[in-house]
């Protein structure tokens, strides 16, 4: 396994398609976390006219609780969640194409057949492959989640007076907008670990279609297609199905994944309802431990299916 | 004798099309062997189902005594197959040192080896040079390379004089003949007749999927060739023509000469047939064994099926 790991090595340390991801997604996730921590402080109530008194206090409050509000995001250790929610897109599109690129590569140059002749065991080889790409993704992912313990201490936000955010209701009305609890390093590590594993799905089913339609482009376009299919059948079998059968759109992996992020951010106090379709009609949630098992089936399914595609592929390239 | 490569009643269908149909191969080890077949003929099929590329449908093989699918047996079989493939960002010589690495050399052995392999294929002075740069002749060059890397008992070409120039057709043709010498097993998938001729000792013809001619080289050529009888005149032919064919010899007459028959001597030797045409006061002017080319075997073998 040493040979395959340092052969892979000298593969990977001159694509520079790998390494403008690997540090690509960091620095953009810090980009627009820095632009967001930039406007943070910027909250204005607008108001026109002879404003009385009274209401000029509750604006005055309402500008207080806004301004604390948006400043507990780039506050540690909830900088940690930030900077991984940023990432997210990134990270799942990155880790994708990473899959795709490393494995559908040898497909479209012909250099599985030298592989395949100076390396009879397949699966070993893979095993290889894979390692390299969960170790590439957890850099990038690590990276991230290290800015976002980082950064804090660098681009350092105003958090405004915190006591505005428990003003009197009936003089805050909308105001704040969302949870304002502290958010413990548990829970902001519970939202990047639910992206790491969102981001390790999407090299799973981009490096599935990619082995199997031999091609990097085939692996990603295949990938998309999946996962947007999958979202719209889902939402019509929600909108639709009736008993038990409104579980059976929520085993799918997109709808699991979105699921699992949601759930990361309500346990992390970061909202109070999970993301993605748990707003759709017919949505039946489930217990988090029991979507984060059924996301963990998924990917075990999903890679497994790697080795049994290359174990029974006749290369003809 | 040893086989280097051995395979029986070898199918390989690619949807209802058998590719492979029913191959029985045997190649001695230490010989250079001649793979021949037209476009299409089922040749580089063959050779992948051989280093387990492709899985058979029916048959065995055994490479070197072993299965293809093991790791030891195919530490010891070079190959080129079709088209050159590298990885287009690294060099000649990153290459070479990558597969080496793969096949579990050190790296200072590695990057000896392929430093030898780069030399013996002339290209030590692009070793640094991307791949993604290189020529086709250039490309072939290195695949040749990669087939010596780990030094190997068997070598399986297919159709390595592809794209190369004249000169680098001569170089690998050098190549071939050195690697023959020195001992080693070849297994040569060309479309190059010549060179089967002059490098292979055995030879097998493929068509549509199967072997229509397999043996000795000079075996197969005898096979070709002609017995030339020239007469003074048409009647004479004419006659001779008649004996021939009532000994049970087929006569045809000769396109490039005038009054000459051609006849396959197969069961009768040269002076036979002179004393066959004496016998019926029939005197060639002419009686010539003319040897067939390789190119007018498989043509003779190829075209009819």
């Amino acid at each position: 396994m040493g040979s395959l790991i340092r052969a892979d090595w000298l593969r990977i340390r001159r694509r520079w398609d790998v390494w403008i991801i690997v540090l690509g997604i960091p620095v953009l996730t810090l980009l627009s976390y820095v632009a967001g921590a930039a406007s943070a402080g910027n909250v204005h109530v607008f108001s026109s006219g002879d404003v009385p008194p009274e209401l000029q206090a509750q604006i005055a409050a309402q500008e207080a609780a806004l301004r604390a509000f948006s400043a507990l995001p780039y506050q540690f250790p909830r900088s940690i969640a930030t900077m991984a929610e940023g990432a997210t897109l990134w990270l799942i599109l990155g880790a994708a194409f990473l899959a795709a690129s490393m494995l559908g590569n040898e497909f479209s140059w012909g250099t599985i057949r030298n592989v395949a002749l100076f390396r009879a065991d397949r699966l070993r080889y893979l095993g290889a492959r894979l390692a390299w790409l969960v170790g590439l993704i957890l850099v990038t992912f690590v990276a991230v989640v290290a800015l976002g313990a980082i950064v804090p201490a660098l681009v350092r936000v105003d958090p405004g007076n915190p006591a505005a955010l428990t003003g009197d209701p009936s003089i805050m009305g909308m105001f704040p907008p969302g949870p304002t609890g502290p958010v413990s390093l548990g829970g902001a590590l519970l939202v990047a670990g639910s992206l790491f594993c969102t981001a390790l799905a999407g090299m799973a089913l981009a490096g599935l279609a990619a082995l199997k339609f031999r091609s990097t482009a085939s692996g990603i376009l295949v990938a998309g297609i999946y996962a947007i299919a999958e979202g719209i059948l889902a939402s019509l079998w929600m909108s639709r199905a009736a008993g038990d059968l409104r579980y059976v759109p929520q085993m799918g992996l997109t709808i699991r994944l979105s699921a699992l992020l949601g759930d990361a951010q309500v346990a992390a106090g970061l909202t109070t309802a999970g993301g993605g379709q748990s707003s759709s009609p017919g949505w039946v949630a489930l217990p988090p431990l029991l979507g984060a098992a059924i996301v963990a089936v998924w990917l075990l399914g999903l890679l497994g299916l790697w080795f049994v595609v290359l174990r029974r592929a006749d290369i003809d390239e | 004798m040893d086989a280097a490569i051995e395979a029986r009643g070898l199918v390989r269908h690619f949807g209802p099309i058998p590719a492979v149909d029913g191959i029985d191969l045997y190649v001695p080890r230490g010989s250079v062997y001649g793979f021949l077949g037209p476009n299409g003929s089922g040749k580089t099929t063959t050779i992948r189902l051989l280093l387990g590329l492709l899985r058979p449908d029916r048959g065995s093989i055994s490479l070197l005594g072993g299965s293809p699918h093991d790791a030891s047996c195919l530490a010891q079989v070079g190959a080129v197959v079709e088209r050159p493939a590298f990885y287009p960002y690294l060099s000649a010589h990153e290459n070479l040192r990558l597969f080496a690495t793969l096949a579990g050399m050190p790296s200072a052995v590695g990057s000896a080896a392929a430093d030898r392999a780069l030399g013996v294929v002339g290209l030590t002075t692009v070793a640094g040079r991307k791949v993604g740069g290189f020529s086709t002749g250039m490309k072939q060059r290195l695949a040749v390379a990669l087939a010596l890397l780990r030094d190997p008992t068997l070598v399986i070409l297919d159709e390595p004089t592809n794209g190369l120039d004249p000169g680098g057709v001569v170089e690998v043709r050098g190549l071939i003949g050195e690697l023959a010498r020195s001992g080693r097993t070849v297994f040569l998938s060309t479309h190059v007749l010549t060179e089967v001729e002059q490098l292979c000792d055995r030879v097998a013809v493929l068509q549509r999927g199967r072997l229509v001619a397999e043996g000795l080289t000079r075996e197969l050529l005898e096979r070709g060739q002609r017995l030339a009888i020239a007469f003074d005149t048409g009647e004479e032919a004419g006659k001779a023509a008649r004996v021939l064919a009532d000994a049970g010899l087929e006569a045809e007459a000769a396109d490039d000469r005038e009054n000459t028959l051609l006849v396959a001597p197969d069961r009768l030797g040269l002076s036979a047939v002179n004393r066959l045409l004496a016998g019926h006061d029939l005197y060639p002017a002419e009686l010539v064994l003319r040897r067939a080319s390789l190119e007018s075997v498989f043509l003779e073998l190829t075209e009819g099926v």
